[in-house]
């Protein structure tokens, strides 16, 4: 008989202990997770469908080693000179993105890559040199150690470009898919001839959890 | 052989008081109401960067920090949403792009959506990433600050986003139809110089808005008047696991009219943030929350009926002095009792958050400006046309390309 009380009362505890209510809970209770490092040529543990910094690693490398092969840009003798910028680079996809990121690594990795066989005309910095300039000019400062020149460089190939996405959704199992196409051309600046071309792909597809489809 | 009967009678009372008193305490146990979460306490890190904002946004970043992970994205959207209202630019596109961030986040093997499936925990305890229309908005407002910052491209992309977030509409007609969207897709694409993006938008705008004027490549004002309240969520049916939508309550603004110094323009409704909201339809995590209320309803049942029969057993085993009986009774009892604990202790609640400050409607004009001077005021008005309030535009970014002129009545 006393076996049979205990088995009751070992029940009614398990069955209360189980019904822990949940009433005031603080779920998100963890003790954080140290800063760690993550390569950036890799799929990072934060991911979607966008442009992601794996992608503009392997999208600028790739066409970095294109345009080095390029005798077009990459010559022996008089070293041209190049502006690499966003300004002329077109996001038509539907992917926020800052493409200074993609121009910005492009530029100083084929300035460094040229070791001077490509001259990189800074005109996103062209404010800060007129500003000097006229300083030089003005007389408030000497004129340096270089050389003064007439006038600023002036280029012989720009950068332009387009990002372009195409999205596919299934309505049905709420799988979302991306593909983006990002294209680099090089412009004569004198001819508006192109004279060379790259072009980066890539397609992502993924599926939210259920709850938040 | 008389104390023998009482000392059995003795025996079953014990058990039945003993059962009665389990069944109160563990039923007494389970919630009936949501689920309250416990406010976290701020770091001196945390109250250094709640301290560093500015004061109109210190509460809300307060909040931020108190209702962490669960409800950061609503959180980062309404401070936003503030904001933008007091014509803090840079602010307003931080908190979007960090609410987008995560919105854009693909939840897979995620610890607190698995618990949002469990039967023991409501929908609510899951990472707020809003419902498809939340999620529009805020591609919306994060196209407003591009588009005030003249970057088109990226405005046009956040656009178009907002319209794919609200491609799973249980209804095909309701898909895809956020024609404020698509207009200021239109625009941005106009303003890039991408007339044929600009045509593309403005061609599937005019399928859904055919009254509407698109603008004329020559227009290089854009006005946006938001009007009325947010549409709000609610749980109803057995265990509040439907989610239903009703507009925002005492909405009295309705019109809104631009006034210039060349005259008063009305600006045309383009969008009405209810219809959005509550024409999605089922979303698939209704089947699992369905499933939890169903299971809710028959653990309670099937516990509350083996406890009635246990009482019977009882009653009868009592009177005719049966031990077993009484026994037989006792574990029916407990079984009850733990089937109808299973129910108590389910939760099949729909997540009922929602953006609190969002408008009810937003209406869209366009001006070139060599024929309209600069709007000065939005005049809000009721149905009947009578003026309820007016208000300076709170957003204005003015440019050779692009005059932008924005505001909210609530």
């Amino acid at each position: 008989m006393t076996n049979r009380y205990i088995l009751i009362i070992v029940s009614i505890v398990t069955l209360m202990t189980g019904c822990k209510s949940n009433d005031s809970v603080t779920y998100d209770n963890n003790a954080g997770k140290a800063t760690i490092y993550e390569p950036i040529a890799q799929s990072g543990s934060v991911s979607g469908i966008g442009v992601e910094s794996q992608d503009i690693v392997s999208m600028t490398d790739q066409m970095m080693r294109d345009m080095l092969r390029n005798p077009m840009l990459v010559s022996s003798g008089i070293s041209r000179r190049i502006i690499i910028d966003s300004e002329y680079m077109v996001n038509e996809s539907t992917s926020r993105i800052n493409k200074n990121m993609m121009t910005d690594r492009l530029r100083i990795n084929l300035n460094r890559a040229a070791n001077g066989r490509m001259v990189f005309v800074g005109r996103h910095f062209s404010n800060m040199v007129m500003k000097e300039r006229e300083l030089k000019r003005g007389g408030l400062v000497d004129s340096g150690t270089i050389r003064t020149t007439k006038a600023t460089a002036g280029a012989d190939y720009r950068l332009g470009g387009r990002i372009t996405s195409l999205d596919a959704l299934d309505t049905k199992t709420q799988q979302k898919s991306r593909y983006h196409q990002v294209t680099f051309e090089m412009v004569d600046l004198e001819l508006g001839t192109i004279v060379w071309s790259g072009i980066y792909e890539f397609k992502k597809t993924a599926q939210d959890d259920i709850v938040y489809r | 052989m008389n104390l023998k009967r009482q000392h059995k009678m003795t025996l079953s009372t014990a058990k039945s008081l003993l059962l009665g008193v389990s069944a109160t305490i563990v039923l007494g146990c389970a919630s009936t109401g949501p689920t309250k979460y416990k406010s976290f306490q701020l770091s001196e890190t945390d109250q250094t960067y709640v301290n560093s904002k500015p004061l109109y946004l210190q509460e809300s970043y307060n909040t931020l920090f108190k209702e962490g992970k669960r409800n950061q994205v609503l959180n980062l959207l309404q401070i936003g949403k503030l904001a933008l209202d007091k014509g803090d630019l840079d602010e307003a596109g931080d908190s979007f792009e960090q609410a987008l961030v995560q919105i854009e986040t693909v939840y897979s093997n995620s610890e607190d959506a698995n618990r949002a499936r469990s039967l023991w925990y409501e929908e609510g305890s899951k990472t707020f990433k809003g419902e498809p229309y939340e999620r529009s908005m805020a591609y919306y407002y994060r196209g407003l600050v591009y588009l005030y910052k003249h970057e088109y491209d990226n405005a046009r992309a956040s656009f178009i986003s907002g319209i794919m977030q609200d491609a799973f509409a249980e209804e095909e007609q309701n898909r895809s139809d956020f024609a404020l969207l698509m207009f200021l897709a239109g625009w941005s694409a106009q303003k890039m110089g991408s007339p044929s993006l600009a045509k593309e938008a403005y061609d599937e705008l005019k399928g859904f808005r055919p009254d509407f004027v698109i603008p004329s490549s020559a227009d290089d004002i854009l006005i946006i008047g938001e009007s009325g309240k947010s549409p709000r969520k609610l749980a109803d049916g057995l265990g509040h696991y439907q989610l239903v939508y009703r507009r925002g309550k005492k909405i009295v603004d309705k019109r809104i009219v631009m006034k210039t110094d060349s005259g008063e323009f009305d600006l045309y409704p383009m969008e009405d943030i209810f219809w959005q909201a509550s024409s999605r339809g089922g979303r698939p995590v209704d089947k699992i929350i369905e499933g939890k209320a169903s299971f809710k309803k028959t653990a309670q049942n099937f516990g509350g009926g083996l406890s009635n029969v246990a009482n019977e057993a009882m009653i009868i085993s009592g009177g005719l002095g049966s031990v077993s009986g009484t026994n037989i009774s006792a574990a029916f009892s407990l079984i009850g009792v733990a089937s109808m604990a299973l129910s108590a202790n389910s939760k099949p609640r729909a997540d009922t958050r929602y953006w609190n400050n969002l408008p009810d409607l937003v209406h869209v004009k366009t001006f070139n400006s060599k024929k309209v001077s600069a709007p000065k005021e939005f005049i809000y008005k009721d149905a009947t046309g009578s003026i309820t309030h007016s208000k300076r535009p709170t957003m204005i970014g003015e440019s050779t390309n692009q005059s932008i002129y924005w505001s909210t009545s609530n």
